[in-house]
């Protein structure tokens, strides 16, 4: 008999990645486990496939319906494909209404690139977590406990790993979504569109200890960092002091810390901490003292709530609703072009310490976050740590490396020992 | 390896700077352990271009539109056609001008302007029916004849000859010339009109001296030298 394929609407977050997308890019993002040997292909398109029926929300396709966008459960796992090319390199969306993310491998890294309808970065961390638990077990016959933020492969899905928790949690008053526009990240395109990924690998501790020292968390610590080299670089480019405009700093938030919910899907939201430089020189200091406070007064149910109140309204409204999608389509592209990427200079969000289950931790050596650029802002950055070490990747669509290099040596000013790789080309 | 500007740490496959393009230098006698980069080496993006079929389906629904609306709302109003066919015959034309060609991937030109030119004479013979003009075979037909042999030697020339565009075009010149004298001759002609010649003198002779200034500047070789010096852009 034909099993029957579940279908899911978009969650509030996910209903703009379709529309947005353009001809040569849509917002995807990647997670990548790098293990003590090569990887098995086979080993792992067997652990992708218990993976998948396991997380129904995330094995999905995007269809396209009258009125919305839907997401079907796949009826089986992808292949899972060798790496052959730039990462994040773009996932038509031909490809993401078959399967919207893709496994790949390189040696012995397992890479999996998520279309960013389908989960947030922390939903797709726990799917990339399990996989890799299954592929660990299959592969060394090892046991791994179902901890860490790894599921449980024997379990049925839960209903409330599927569910759209910004429905539930919506605050019943909107904030406003009035914000200022930011200095922009600009260069020169890559004319065939190849991504530079550069990491940084710093001592996890040594950064904890140094964010430490200006009393601020790691997350406001380096997006302190970030917000000291955007500056510097807008003050060469801007000499006129009053024709320099904000640097803004886009920070995501996971929601699931601060509202119950277990699900897979987007629920993440973000503060965009900023200063104005027309007000005056900065110090790093004041950047730090920014970024706390904007975030203590922010980072709280009563104000994220009504912050996402505003695109949950405008989901449910009579109006929109009855729209048929090609006008949704229309009305959400010429708002996210129009105001989408001006709001913040760049994204930078840190996963945070990532721990896994006891019996995979020897098998794995290293993990690795990586944003996708965004449609014409060139750059963004994807934090993690994990085993002692912090991982920051830097993501660009442009030639001109200068963010990454003030991030960086701002970082070795302080005494940091910075290790750096990439995928540059010769 | 270390960067000797930025100060970090290089992975051994780096071969320069990622982030300030520095090349790396590397003392005598010490090996890079682990040169191999983590990632696999970029053959080249694919472009998704536009589906060249579906974009022209569009395009030939929109010129479809307009056609079949002029044809309908006349046989409505008039029961029969009475002006729609100029205006649906020139959405036609214009659609084998302009859209015809690009149905396919290397529309040959030396194909496609012969038809051109016979999609031109019959519009203007339907024209002639319509109106119950006197003048298709006596003006039309051998004008739309000249100019399409013209063109066609043109093209074919140009397609299949290699150098001698000036030639080429210096010699069009003179024969669009000719055209016009040909094109009063027949206006004449066909209308009865008193005397001859009175207007194609003047195009004629401009289009005379612009073809033969071409053919000069191919002929003189320094004359072509010195005016690719001038002109260089």
């Amino acid at each position: 008999m034909k099993r029957t394929l579940r279908w899911m609407k978009l969650d509030n977050a996910a209903l703009i990645f379709p529309a947005a997308r353009r001809r040569n890019w849509t917002n995807v993002f990647r997670l990548s486990v790098s293990f003590v040997d090569e990887i098995d292909a086979g080993i792992l398109k067997k652990a992708l496939d218990r993976a998948v029926k396991r997380c129904p929300s995330i094995a999905v396709r995007i269809r396209t319906g009258v009125f919305w966008y839907y997401l079907e459960e796949i009826p089986e796992a992808p292949e899972v494909l060798p790496e052959e090319i730039t990462p994040l390199n773009r996932m038509p969306f031909r490809k993401i209404r078959r399967c919207a993310f893709r496994v790949l491998y390189y040696r012995n890294r397992m890479s999996v690139e998520f279309f960013h309808s389908v989960s947030d970065g922390n939903g797709a961390l726990i799917f990339t977590k399990s996989l890799a638990a299954e592929y660990v077990r299959l592969r060394y016959g090892v046991e791994v406990a179902a901890t860490d933020g790894v599921l449980d492969m024997n379990e049925a899905p839960k209903k409330s790993e599927m569910e759209d928790s910004f429905g539930h949690h919506a605050a019943p008053i909107s904030a406003s979504r009035k914000e200022t526009n930011a200095y922009p990240l600009t260069g020169t395109r890559e004319p065939d569109r190849f991504l530079h990924v550069t990491t940084g690998i710093l001592d996890a501790e040594a950064v904890r200890d140094m964010a430490k020292s200006y009393g601020a968390t790691v997350t406001v610590f380096l997006s302190a960092v970030m917000m000291k080299a955007i500056y510097e670089m807008q003050n060469e480019a801007v000499r006129n002091p009053r024709k320099r405009m904000p640097v803004k700093i886009l920070i995501p938030v996971n929601l699931r810390k601060i509202f119950p919910s277990e699900t897979l899907r987007n629920f993440a939201s973000y503060i965009t901490p900023e200063i104005d430089p027309r007000l005056g020189d900065y110090t790093f200091e004041e950047m730090i003292s920014v970024i706390h406070h904007r975030l203590s007064l922010e980072l709280n149910n009563k104000h994220l709530a009504s912050k996402f109140a505003a695109n949950v309204r405008d989901e449910r409204s009579k109006i929109l609703r009855i729209m048929p999608l090609f006008v949704k389509n229309m009305a959400m592209k010429l708002v996210y072009n129009a105001v989408g990427e001006r709001k913040s200079s760049i994204c930078i969000s840190n996963l945070g310490l990532v721990t896994l289950p006891e019996g995979m931790r020897p098998y794995v050596t290293r993990l690795d976050f990586v944003l996708g650029v965004q449609a014409s802002s060139p750059c963004n950055c994807g934090i993690l740590s994990y085993n002692g070490k912090l991982y920051v990747n830097f993501i660009r669509g442009i030639v001109e490396s200068d963010l990454e290099r003030h991030f960086f040596t701002e970082l070795r000013k302080m005494g940091l020992h910075v290790f750096i790789e990439s995928n540059q080309r010769d | 390896m270390y960067c000797v500007k930025c100060g970090v740490e290089l992975a051994d496959s780096e071969k320069k700077c990622p982030l300030c393009q520095t090349t790396v230098v590397c003392p005598d006698g010490m090996k890079r352990e682990n040169s191999e980069s983590r990632y696999p080496p970029f053959p080249g993006n694919e472009t998704e271009g536009i589906s060249r079929a579906g974009a022209l389906f569009i395009v030939t629904f929109l010129f479809f539109i307009p056609f079949a609306l002029c044809l309908l709302c006349d046989l409505a109003l008039n029961h029969e056609i009475v002006w729609s066919g100029y205006a649906s015959g020139g959405i036609l034309l214009s659609y084998i001008l302009m859209i015809l060609p690009t149905w396919f991937r290397k529309p040959n030109p030396v194909i496609f302007v012969p038809i051109d030119f016979g999609a031109i004479g019959l519009y203007l013979l339907y024209i002639n029916l319509a109106t119950d003009g006197r003048w298709f075979l006596s003006l039309a037909f051998p004008m739309v004849v000249l100019m399409a042999l013209i063109v066609t030697a043109v093209v074919t020339l140009t397609r299949y000859t290699h150098g001698g565009e000036l030639f080429i075009y210096g010699g069009a010149s003179i024969a669009f010339g000719g055209a016009f004298i040909l094109l009063e001759f027949l206006i004449s002609l066909t209308f009865d009109l008193s005397g001859m010649f009175h207007w194609s003198p003047l195009p004629f002779t401009a289009m005379f001296l612009l073809g033969m200034m071409l053919i000069v500047i191919g002929i003189c070789k320094p004359l072509r030298e010195s005016l690719r010096r001038k002109f260089f852009f």
